[in-house]
Protein backbone atom coordinates (compact mmCIF):
# COMPACT_ATOMS: atom_id res chain seq x y z
CA UNK A 1 0.00 0.00 0.00
CA UNK A 2 0.69 3.60 -0.59
CA UNK A 3 0.45 6.57 1.42
CA UNK A 4 0.93 10.09 1.51
CA UNK A 5 2.06 12.58 4.40
CA UNK A 6 2.64 16.11 4.52
CA UNK A 7 4.43 18.32 6.79
CA UNK A 8 5.15 21.89 7.13
CA UNK A 9 7.46 24.32 9.52
CA UNK A 10 7.86 28.09 9.86
CA UNK A 11 11.19 28.14 11.87
CA UNK A 12 15.14 26.91 10.51
CA UNK A 13 16.49 23.86 11.97
CA UNK A 14 13.36 22.57 13.34
CA UNK A 15 11.72 19.16 10.84
CA UNK A 16 8.85 20.26 8.95
CA UNK A 17 7.81 16.26 8.07
CA UNK A 18 9.03 13.06 10.38
CA UNK A 19 7.63 9.61 8.89
CA UNK A 20 8.53 6.98 11.31
CA UNK A 21 7.62 3.09 11.39
CA UNK A 22 5.38 3.21 14.06
CA UNK A 23 4.69 -0.56 15.12
CA UNK A 24 6.72 -2.55 12.29
CA UNK A 25 9.40 -4.53 12.89
CA UNK A 26 9.04 -6.88 9.86
CA UNK A 27 8.00 -4.61 7.25
CA UNK A 28 10.83 -1.90 5.79
CA UNK A 29 8.39 1.01 4.30
CA UNK A 30 10.06 2.61 1.16
CA UNK A 31 10.00 6.57 0.07
CA UNK A 32 10.02 6.93 -3.50
CA UNK A 33 8.96 10.50 -4.21
CA UNK A 34 9.24 13.76 -2.40
CA UNK A 35 7.92 17.27 -2.87
CA UNK A 36 8.97 20.51 -1.55
CA UNK A 37 6.89 23.80 -2.09
CA UNK A 38 6.48 26.57 0.40
CA UNK A 39 3.14 28.45 1.08
CA UNK A 40 2.83 31.87 2.17
CA UNK A 41 4.25 35.89 1.00
CA UNK A 42 8.03 35.20 -0.12
CA UNK A 43 9.91 37.97 1.84
CA UNK A 44 13.02 37.52 -0.39
CA UNK A 45 14.58 35.49 -3.42
CA UNK A 46 16.85 33.48 -0.94
CA UNK A 47 16.40 29.93 -1.16
CA UNK A 48 15.88 27.79 1.73
CA UNK A 49 17.63 24.84 1.98
CA UNK A 50 16.11 21.28 2.73
CA UNK A 51 17.99 17.96 4.39
CA UNK A 52 16.37 14.55 4.39
CA UNK A 53 18.25 12.50 7.14
CA UNK A 54 17.30 9.06 8.99
CA UNK A 55 16.54 9.21 12.41
CA UNK A 56 15.87 6.55 15.37
CA UNK A 57 13.30 8.64 17.98
CA UNK A 58 10.27 10.83 16.05
CA UNK A 59 10.72 14.33 18.00
CA UNK A 60 7.78 16.58 19.34
CA UNK A 61 5.08 17.58 16.93
CA UNK A 62 1.66 17.69 15.51
CA UNK A 63 0.75 13.94 15.03
CA UNK A 64 -0.24 13.75 10.81
CA UNK A 65 -2.67 10.94 9.59
CA UNK A 66 -1.37 9.65 6.06
CA UNK A 67 -3.44 9.42 2.93
CA UNK A 68 -3.72 6.80 0.94
CA UNK A 69 -4.41 7.12 -2.94
CA UNK A 70 -7.13 3.55 -3.02
CA UNK A 71 -9.94 4.75 -1.11
CA UNK A 72 -10.54 0.51 0.00
CA UNK A 73 -6.98 0.68 1.17
CA UNK A 74 -7.50 0.13 5.33
CA UNK A 75 -6.18 2.78 7.40
CA UNK A 76 -2.53 2.84 8.21
CA UNK A 77 -1.27 1.74 12.04
CA UNK A 78 2.17 0.90 11.02
CA UNK A 79 3.33 4.36 9.61
CA UNK A 80 3.28 7.54 11.38
CA UNK A 81 4.11 11.21 11.10
CA UNK A 82 4.62 14.57 12.66
CA UNK A 83 4.70 18.13 10.99
CA UNK A 84 5.59 20.90 12.52
CA UNK A 85 8.06 20.04 14.99
CA UNK A 86 8.98 21.94 17.85
CA UNK A 87 11.25 19.36 19.41
CA UNK A 88 13.81 17.39 16.79
CA UNK A 89 14.04 13.57 16.44
CA UNK A 90 17.29 11.96 16.72
CA UNK A 91 19.00 12.48 13.96
CA UNK A 92 21.44 9.64 12.56
CA UNK A 93 24.87 10.75 11.42
CA UNK A 94 25.91 10.43 8.11
CA UNK A 95 22.95 9.59 6.87
CA UNK A 96 21.80 12.94 4.56
CA UNK A 97 19.67 11.22 1.66
CA UNK A 98 18.87 14.63 0.30
CA UNK A 99 20.71 18.40 0.58
CA UNK A 100 19.29 20.61 -1.72
CA UNK A 101 19.10 24.49 -2.32
CA UNK A 102 15.16 25.64 -3.64
CA UNK A 103 13.90 28.61 -4.26
CA UNK A 104 10.91 29.99 -2.61
CA UNK A 105 9.36 30.97 -5.49
CA UNK A 106 9.48 27.24 -7.02
CA UNK A 107 8.01 23.59 -6.54
CA UNK A 108 10.47 21.03 -7.05
CA UNK A 109 9.47 17.25 -6.88
CA UNK A 110 11.96 14.09 -6.26
CA UNK A 111 11.20 10.67 -7.73
CA UNK A 112 13.69 8.18 -7.45
CA UNK A 113 15.25 6.98 -9.72
CA UNK A 114 13.57 2.97 -10.19
CA UNK A 115 13.22 1.16 -7.26
CA UNK A 116 16.99 0.73 -6.87
CA UNK A 117 16.96 4.83 -5.37
CA UNK A 118 14.25 4.49 -2.98
CA UNK A 119 15.30 5.17 0.40
CA UNK A 120 14.42 2.17 2.56
CA UNK A 121 13.32 2.66 5.94
CA UNK A 122 14.71 -0.16 8.94
CA UNK A 123 12.23 -2.39 10.32
CA UNK A 124 12.72 -0.68 13.40
CA UNK A 125 9.94 0.91 15.85
CA UNK A 126 9.96 4.86 15.65
CA UNK A 127 13.04 4.80 13.23
CA UNK A 128 12.04 6.92 10.00
CA UNK A 129 13.38 10.03 8.58
CA UNK A 130 12.83 13.68 9.02
CA UNK A 131 12.47 16.87 6.32
CA UNK A 132 14.53 19.36 7.79
CA UNK A 133 14.87 22.88 6.70
CA UNK A 134 18.40 23.97 8.06
CA UNK A 135 17.79 27.37 6.54
CA UNK A 136 14.21 29.25 5.70
CA UNK A 137 15.62 31.87 3.35
CA UNK A 138 12.15 34.10 1.63
CA UNK A 139 10.18 31.32 2.78
CA UNK A 140 7.31 31.66 4.73
CA UNK A 141 6.35 28.14 5.35
CA UNK A 142 8.09 25.26 3.92
CA UNK A 143 6.00 22.39 3.23
CA UNK A 144 7.21 18.55 2.43
CA UNK A 145 4.91 16.01 1.00
CA UNK A 146 6.47 12.29 1.07
CA UNK A 147 4.85 9.28 -0.74
CA UNK A 148 6.49 5.99 0.54
CA UNK A 149 4.83 2.49 0.58
CA UNK A 150 5.13 -0.64 2.82
CA UNK B 1 24.12 -0.34 -3.50
CA UNK B 2 23.15 3.16 -3.68
CA UNK B 3 24.59 5.90 -1.97
CA UNK B 4 24.04 9.39 -2.17
CA UNK B 5 27.15 11.78 -1.41
CA UNK B 6 27.11 16.17 -1.65
CA UNK B 7 29.67 18.67 -1.63
CA UNK B 8 29.52 22.41 -1.86
CA UNK B 9 31.96 25.09 -3.25
CA UNK B 10 32.21 29.02 -3.04
CA UNK B 11 35.10 29.52 -5.30
CA UNK B 12 35.29 29.53 -8.77
CA UNK B 13 37.68 27.63 -10.94
CA UNK B 14 37.46 24.82 -7.91
CA UNK B 15 35.80 21.81 -7.68
CA UNK B 16 32.46 20.85 -5.68
CA UNK B 17 32.27 17.69 -5.31
CA UNK B 18 34.79 14.14 -6.19
CA UNK B 19 33.74 10.71 -6.54
CA UNK B 20 36.92 8.47 -6.52
CA UNK B 21 36.64 4.69 -7.55
CA UNK B 22 38.58 2.06 -6.18
CA UNK B 23 40.23 -0.88 -8.29
CA UNK B 24 37.82 -3.77 -7.22
CA UNK B 25 34.83 -1.44 -8.24
CA UNK B 26 32.84 0.66 -11.06
CA UNK B 27 30.95 3.05 -9.56
CA UNK B 28 28.01 4.59 -11.84
CA UNK B 29 26.52 7.70 -11.19
CA UNK B 30 22.64 7.45 -11.63
CA UNK B 31 21.39 11.54 -10.93
CA UNK B 32 22.59 14.45 -9.74
CA UNK B 33 20.74 17.56 -8.04
CA UNK B 34 22.54 21.04 -9.10
CA UNK B 35 21.31 24.21 -6.51
CA UNK B 36 22.39 26.67 -4.70
CA UNK B 37 22.32 28.20 -1.13
CA UNK B 38 22.45 31.52 0.25
CA UNK B 39 21.64 35.05 -0.82
CA UNK B 40 21.52 35.31 -4.59
CA UNK B 41 23.91 38.75 -5.07
CA UNK B 42 23.01 38.86 -9.33
CA UNK B 43 21.14 36.81 -11.90
CA UNK B 44 24.16 35.92 -13.36
CA UNK B 45 23.71 32.09 -14.30
CA UNK B 46 26.71 29.62 -12.42
CA UNK B 47 28.55 26.92 -14.66
CA UNK B 48 29.08 23.76 -13.40
CA UNK B 49 30.87 20.93 -15.24
CA UNK B 50 31.18 16.96 -14.81
CA UNK B 51 34.59 15.63 -15.61
CA UNK B 52 37.08 12.67 -15.46
CA UNK B 53 39.89 12.66 -13.01
CA UNK B 54 43.03 10.34 -12.96
CA UNK B 55 43.59 12.09 -9.64
CA UNK B 56 41.21 13.32 -7.04
CA UNK B 57 43.21 16.84 -5.40
CA UNK B 58 42.83 18.12 -1.87
CA UNK B 59 38.99 17.34 -0.67
CA UNK B 60 37.08 17.71 2.42
CA UNK B 61 36.02 13.97 3.07
CA UNK B 62 32.58 12.79 2.63
CA UNK B 63 30.58 9.99 4.10
CA UNK B 64 28.15 8.32 1.61
CA UNK B 65 25.02 7.86 2.85
CA UNK B 66 22.93 4.73 2.23
CA UNK B 67 19.61 4.79 0.62
CA UNK B 68 18.84 1.41 1.76
CA UNK B 69 19.90 1.86 6.19
CA UNK B 70 20.88 -2.08 5.99
CA UNK B 71 24.00 -1.60 3.67
CA UNK B 72 27.43 -1.70 4.66
CA UNK B 73 29.76 1.36 4.20
CA UNK B 74 30.43 2.55 0.66
CA UNK B 75 33.46 1.09 -0.99
CA UNK B 76 33.86 4.27 -3.23
CA UNK B 77 35.35 7.81 -1.74
CA UNK B 78 34.20 10.92 -2.48
CA UNK B 79 35.39 15.17 -1.21
CA UNK B 80 33.27 18.26 -0.78
CA UNK B 81 34.83 21.80 -1.63
CA UNK B 82 38.18 20.81 -3.15
CA UNK B 83 41.02 23.04 -2.38
CA UNK B 84 43.70 21.34 -4.43
CA UNK B 85 42.30 20.74 -8.12
CA UNK B 86 42.04 16.93 -9.83
CA UNK B 87 43.68 15.72 -12.16
CA UNK B 88 41.16 16.09 -15.35
CA UNK B 89 41.10 14.20 -18.52
CA UNK B 90 40.87 16.31 -21.50
CA UNK B 91 37.83 15.96 -23.53
CA UNK B 92 35.71 13.80 -20.68
CA UNK B 93 33.08 16.58 -19.86
CA UNK B 94 29.82 14.71 -19.53
CA UNK B 95 27.75 17.39 -18.54
CA UNK B 96 28.51 21.03 -18.61
CA UNK B 97 25.28 23.15 -17.27
CA UNK B 98 24.71 26.98 -16.78
CA UNK B 99 22.05 27.18 -13.74
CA UNK B 100 20.32 30.35 -12.32
CA UNK B 101 21.53 30.88 -8.89
CA UNK B 102 17.28 30.87 -8.06
CA UNK B 103 16.43 27.69 -9.23
CA UNK B 104 16.91 24.10 -8.89
CA UNK B 105 18.00 21.49 -11.59
CA UNK B 106 18.03 17.72 -11.68
CA UNK B 107 19.67 15.34 -14.00
CA UNK B 108 18.41 12.00 -14.07
CA UNK B 109 20.22 9.27 -16.38
CA UNK B 110 17.70 7.91 -19.07
CA UNK B 111 18.42 4.71 -18.21
CA UNK B 112 20.99 2.09 -17.24
CA UNK B 113 23.12 2.79 -20.75
CA UNK B 114 23.03 6.56 -19.91
CA UNK B 115 24.90 6.36 -16.37
CA UNK B 116 28.12 7.88 -16.12
CA UNK B 117 30.75 4.70 -15.76
CA UNK B 118 34.00 4.81 -13.72
CA UNK B 119 37.28 2.89 -14.11
CA UNK B 120 38.18 0.38 -11.66
CA UNK B 121 41.31 2.13 -10.99
CA UNK B 122 42.29 3.64 -7.96
CA UNK B 123 42.14 7.32 -7.44
CA UNK B 124 39.88 7.91 -10.75
CA UNK B 125 36.63 8.74 -10.70
CA UNK B 126 33.93 12.14 -11.45
CA UNK B 127 34.30 15.42 -10.33
CA UNK B 128 32.06 18.20 -10.88
CA UNK B 129 34.08 21.58 -11.48
CA UNK B 130 32.60 25.50 -10.47
CA UNK B 131 33.36 27.20 -13.68
CA UNK B 132 31.71 30.65 -12.87
CA UNK B 133 30.01 31.61 -9.71
CA UNK B 134 27.93 34.01 -11.28
CA UNK B 135 25.38 35.29 -8.81
CA UNK B 136 25.65 32.18 -6.36
CA UNK B 137 26.85 31.85 -2.58
CA UNK B 138 27.15 28.13 -2.52
CA UNK B 139 26.45 26.22 -5.30
CA UNK B 140 26.17 22.51 -3.97
CA UNK B 141 26.26 19.16 -6.12
CA UNK B 142 23.72 16.01 -4.59
CA UNK B 143 25.25 12.72 -6.55
CA UNK B 144 23.41 9.27 -6.77
CA UNK B 145 25.88 6.41 -6.98
CA UNK B 146 25.40 3.10 -7.69
CA UNK B 147 28.45 0.88 -7.02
Amino acid sequence: MIWIGIGSQTVAGLAALVVRNKLLTSARPRIFHVEYSTIGLISSDTNYHMIGRRSTTPGTGTAINFANPDSADPTDNNIGGRSAITVNPTLVANSTFQDIGLSPQATFDWVAYGARDEIILPAVADSGVAFIPLTIGGAATVQVECSLYE
Amino acid sequence: MIFKVVGTQTVAGKTILTIVSTATIRPRLLACIYSQVGVVSTDSQWQVQGKRFTAPGTTTGLTPASTDSADPAATFTAGSNATVEPTYTANTTFQDLGINPRSTFRWVAYDPRDEIIMPATANNGLGFFLNVLGGATTPQVEATVMQ
